[in-house]
């Protein structure tokens, strides 16, 4: 049974190998992946494939009801994606169908030239063979405008290729693939029937009996006059006090990512008729931040921006930002936001350990996917035994010095870095340390002292005398 | 990079004074006490560092000049609030002049003690403060007429002493040396005729020294025949010198701005650019109240009790006053100048007069005290108690005298409040962000400036070329982080004229001296829409004027109508409605209701409907325009790309 699947396979490959030019690379991981040793051991009964494309950040709901086909403890199950859409993906996540959530790890060692498999184990307990569970995926850079600029008054576009299948390494019985669109203007979408679109649904299938690793390219063309806001960068950098302040400056650089504005750009037209003639541009910002946050600011390297709000709501506080013009396709910005936040609200001292734990968001509460990440965490001079706990997965995670203010030793920076961020990826990741009382008395410690050395010397000067004769007057 | 394509040597073309000063600041607070500091912030807090620093400098010079410590208090707290300087030393104002008042000052209290002391001492510190001074204000050549006209005057009314002798020689050596030191001003120290003053009064104090000396030796009967040959000797060689020097043309001639000073016309008839700026033009009477308030009556009363009681330092008072007070009705600018001078004269009036009455009121209380002690020995009598009470209270001297000193500190009340009021309404407010009153007494912002600025900075290429008026080109430069082909160092007038003309021409010539330019984008200020008046349509006269020099067929006649008028409307000068700053700045307003009750394109800031209206741009399209219309930038189409 396991010999006449890989030949099936193997011809399925090579069907795909003649139909569509890939390379021998491609034939090569193919291959790879067939050593998955798990590919015959689970059966999809049913995937549904729900990629949504009227949010901001174009997600990807797979519902997958599977079978365990052999003897003994389920293995891991496998779900692998393509070199294209595995770029795309910022941001993973599986859970049972009732809400428990699965861990789902990325298989470094197995994923190869680009191919990428992630590895599913499902809970011990669970008697029964047969799973139910969701993946699901927050994607980046997924979206393309087409045509790449447009003028004022023209309808942005934009075009999406993905797999029309579940790129699985296993049978799959049924499945279905459903697109969601933000307008009811789709110009053009790629047919494989049974195909039906309705209003701002774009179904595809049922589709049975499909093979692993099964290919069908998608491409849908279609309408979206939102703005597209993209982060380029942010640097957020975190200043713990333990006088009782932690000070916040967040360094955006924005943009939009909206098909480029050629031609005028006319404030009359801007200005009278937003809903024509402002199509893709945005101008507004929101953060959603701690509710004691205080102190904030709003600028950039040529001073304050006059423009923003903030309210303050149950449980946090909500700064909109309005930048100084606004953003257009391809055009950009950069500013700064600072604020403050009382210590003790985000710091607490475990008693087990004696270790301070801080606990902050990762990323920007902006909703735009961020292409850079860098969050720096300045902590006192004298802390020791640092450590993260982040809930996925970092790029790098490294240590600086940093002298301000009196500083004598410096003190040490965590940073820590990541690349293509989703606002999914908002969520509070803890530092630990450790950190003497003495520490904290260090620098008034250390004027105290210099003030005092400084008059003892005063008093020492004042009082030696080196003059070779005796003053007139006191002669006199 | 500013003047493409020539660019500018920015080390011969500015005072580096501020910039030293700034980073040296910085230097220390960053490098050396390691405070957390952005360079920024130092920029800002120099003009009210500088402020408290000149504050203590006047209260020296008024103790040194009055021997008054009272007077000397007094013009510390009027220095450090009288709004003609306030104007340059609020925080953020980050010019050439917020440390120049101090150092001028400073020099001219070194230079006073100098001359009271006749020590060497001071007088080659006083050089160190006039190198400070001409690093940073291009104003020091008053320093450098000034003192020699002390000097001179000195001598004339028979004042003169080594003292004098010791100081000016020491200054003038020491001081010419140091100046030739800074690249803006090197050998013109020596030969320019701003400074021809210094030089030759240098000559004359040596020839009275010598005539001095001489006269000690020789007979009083030798001596008149001596300084007759003496006095022709020196004439013709100073003659000779100077033709000689003229003639050849080390001795440069006579720039502007300096010729402006002197004869207030100069600038209008020859050089538009120098007449152009706000500052220069002549002061009105109410803004030297309004700068100066009760000084305005104070300090003529400070020069009678110079003139009552002269010493070498009041009369260094008396031309300080004169001088400068002259000078502020030719430039508005110089208003700085005469109000040091005015706090010190009007402190020490103020001082003088408050002694005065104070002294008549303790003579009365002793008198008083007096009378009561003799009272006291005799056996007391009720009747006469109470006519002695009477008598206090209707002695017409004590009464005087105590409203006197109500006034007085009435007037000096009334100084402050006015300080603080003008400080608060005219220059505490940036000029690069405006503020006006909505209808719900709302305070609306105007950030149009730096939200087209930092346009430009963020979504144009980095190596855009950027064509506007002078005006905003270092506002360009600094905040849009771009390529300008004027800016506000007026270093080169044919360039400015250039632009000028690029402007006033019509479109296609226009078009194609911005393509021999290569420039990028034109930006032009427009005010119509929220009546902001400072536009570029105001200042449109200054560049016919400007674009006149380097153009002859640029005529100011041909931008008046038959009526000689000015006019945006439709009885407006064809040449001008036609003319690319016009077409810039009304594109497409004609299409904008501002009021409700006008018809569209009506000018808020000219009050009429603009003229020609309907027209297509052709060389140039609209890339950017502010929110509320102030700056619009229009992106220069390439010779295939136009319509």
């Amino acid at each position: 049974m396991c010999v006449k699947q890989l030949v099936i396979i193997f011809f399925v490959v090579l069907a795909i190998q003649v139909f569509s030019d890939s390379s021998i690379d491609d034939v090569q991981v193919r291959q790879d992946l067939f050593n998955v040793k798990h590919q015959t051991s689970f059966v999809n009964e049913k995937v549904t494939k729900q990629i949504d494309l009227s949010a901001l950040v174009p997600t990807q709901r797979i519902e997958i009801k599977t079978a365990f086909k052999k003897k003994g403890e389920p293995s891991s199950y496998f779900v692998t994606f393509q070199k294209d859409m595995s770029e795309k993906i910022a941001f993973i996540k599986a859970s049972m169908i009732d809400g428990t959530s699965l861990e789902i790890v990325k298989d470094n060692k197995q994923s190869i030239n680009g191919y990428s498999i992630y590895s599913i184990n499902f809970p011990k307990e669970e008697s029964t063979k047969k799973f139910h569970f969701i993946v699901e995926l927050d994607l980046i850079n997924s979206q393309i405008p087409s045509p790449k600029t447009v003028t004022q008054k023209e309808n942005c576009f934009l075009v999406y290729t993905d797999n029309i299948f579940f790129y699985t390494p296993y049978l799959t019985k049924t499945q279905k693939t459903e697109i969601t669109f933000p307008t009811n203007f789709v110009k053009s979408h790629t047919k494989l029937t049974p195909t039906e679109l309705s209003g701002k649904k774009l179904v595809y299938g049922p589709y049975k009996q499909i093979n692993g690793f099964s290919q069908a390219d998608l491409k849908v063309h279609f309408q979206n006059n939102q703005p597209l806001p993209r982060i380029r960068s942010l640097t957020k950098t975190l200043t713990v006090s333990h006088f009782g302040n932690l000070f916040v400056d967040e360094y955006y650089v924005i943009s939009n990512e909206q098909a480029k504005l050629v031609g005028e750009f006319s404030r009359l037209d801007y200005s009278r008729n937003k809903q024509l003639s402002a199509r893709g541009s945005f101008q507004d910002a929101t953060l959603h931040l701690h509710e004691k946050a205080y102190g904030f600011e709003y600028f950039d390297i040529i001073g304050n921006i006059s423009t923003s709000q903030y309210t303050k709501t149950s449980g946090q506080t909500v700064v909109n930002l309005k930048t100084r013009f606004p953003i257009f396709g391809e055009w950009k910005t950069d500013f700064h936001f600072t604020y403050n936040i009382p210590l003790k609200e985000v710091l607490a001292k475990s008693k087990k350990t004696g270790l301070y734990r801080l606990t902050f968001p990762f990323g920007s509460s902006i909703n735009a996917p961020i292409e850079d990440f860098e969050m720096k965490i300045i902590l006192p001079e004298g802390t020791s035994k640092i450590k993260s706990e982040i809930p996925f997965g970092v790029d790098s995670q490294s240590f600086q010095v940093y002298n301000e203010f009196l500083d004598t030793t410096g003190r040490p920076v965590m940073v820590i870095n990541k690349e293509s961020l989703v606002p999914s990826h908002n969520q509070n990741i803890e530092i630990f340390y450790d950190l003497s009382f003495i520490n904290m008395w260090r620098k008034p410690l250390l004027l105290v002292s210099i003030f005092f050395v400084a008059f003892c010397l005063i008093i020492l000067i004042s009082r030696i005398n080196l003059s070779l004769y005796k003053s007139k007057k006191k002669q006199d | 990079m500013s003047w493409y394509p020539l660019g500018r040597v920015v080390g011969g073309t500015v005072f580096p004074g501020i910039m030293l000063t700034a980073g040296s600041l910085y230097f220390f607070l960053k490098k050396i006490v390691r405070i957390t500091v952005n360079i920024k912030h130092v920029c800002v807090f120099m003009g009210p560092f500088f402020a408290s620093n000149a504050s203590l400098i006047t209260y020296l010079f008024t103790k040194e000049v009055s021997k008054d410590y009272g007077a000397g208090l007094i013009s510390a707290v009027m220095i450090a609030i009288v709004p003609g300087y306030i104007s340059r030393s609020v925080a953020g104002s980050f010019d050439n002049e917020c440390i120049a008042i101090f150092a001028l000052i400073l020099t001219y209290y070194l230079w006073l003690k100098a001359v009271n002391t006749g020590s060497m001492f001071y007088a080659a510190s006083c050089a160190l403060a006039y190198l400070y001074m001409v690093s940073s204000w291009g104003g020091y050549v008053f320093i450098m007429n000034l003192i020699p006209l002390h000097a001179f005057v000195l001598i004339l009314v028979g004042r003169y002493s080594r003292r004098l002798y010791v100081s000016y020689t020491t200054l003038y050596i020491l001081g010419t040396l140091l100046s030739m030191q800074v690249p803006f001003v090197g050998f013109q120290a020596v030969q320019s005729s701003e400074h021809l003053a210094g030089m030759g009064i240098f000559g004359l104090i040596q020839l009275v020294a010598a005539v001095k000396y001489v006269k000690s030796i020789l007979g009083e009967k030798y001596f008149k025949l001596f300084l007759k040959i003496l006095g022709f000797i020196a004439v013709s060689i100073l003659v000779l010198f100077v033709a000689v020097g003229l003639a050849t043309g080390y001795i440069a001639p006579w720039t502007g701005r300096f010729l402006s000073l002197l004869d207030p016309t100069y600038a209008k008839k020859y050089i538009p650019i120098i007449a152009s700026v706000s500052e220069h033009q002549p002061t009105a009477w109410s803004s030297y109240f309004f700068d100066l308030q009760s000084l305005v009556f104070l300090y003529p009363v400070g020069l009678y009790y110079c003139f009552k009681n002269p010493s070498d330092s009041k009369i260094f008072l008396i031309l300080y006053a004169v001088t400068s007070t002259y000078f502020t009705g030719v430039m508005v600018r110089l208003m700085l100048v005469l109000a040091p001078i005015c706090v010190i004269l009007g402190s020490m009036a103020l001082s003088n007069m408050f002694k005065l009455f104070a002294y008549k009121i303790r003579e009365f209380d002793e008198e008083d005290k007096k009378k009561k002690k003799a009272q006291s020995k005799k056996p007391t009598n009720q009747k006469k108690k109470k006519k002695t009470e009477q008598n206090k209270i209707f002695n017409l001297g004590y009464i005087a005298a105590t409203l006197m000193i109500a006034l007085l500190t009435a007037l000096f009340i009334s100084y402050i409040f006015h300080s603080i009021w003008v400080t608060s309404e005219a220059y505490s407010s940036p000029s690069i962000v405006l503020a006006a009153k909505g209808y719900d007494g709302n305070r609306i912002i105007f950030d149009d400036f730096r939200e087209a600025y930092y346009w430009l900075r963020q979504n144009t290429a980095p190596d855009a070329k950027i064509m506007s008026w002078w005006d905003y080109g270092y506002q360009i430069t600094a905040m849009a982080n771009r390529t300008v082909l004027v800016d506000n160092n007026t270093w080169n007038n044919t360039h400015i004229g250039t632009v000028g003309k690029a402007m006033v021409k019509t479109e296609n010539i226009s078009a194609q001296v911005m393509e021999q330019h290569d420039v990028d984008y034109v930006l032009v200020l427009f005010g119509g829409l929220i009546g902001y008046s400072s536009d570029d349509i105001n200042k449109y006269l200054w560049l016919v004027r400007i674009g006149g020099t380097v153009d002859p067929s640029i005529k100011e006649e041909d931008y008046l109508n038959s009526r000689k008028e000015f006019r945006v409307d439709s009885q407006g000068a064809p040449s001008f409605l036609n003319s690319m700053m016009y077409k810039l700045c009304f594109y497409r307003f004609w299409e904008v209701k501002t009021e409700g009750n006008k018809p569209s394109g009506y000018d808020r800031v000219r009050n009429t409907v603009m003229g020609n209206q309907n027209y297509e741009l052709e060389a140039v399209e609209e890339a950017f325009t502010s929110e509320h219309w102030i700056v619009r930038i229009y992106k220069v189409l390439k010779k295939e790309n136009r319509k």
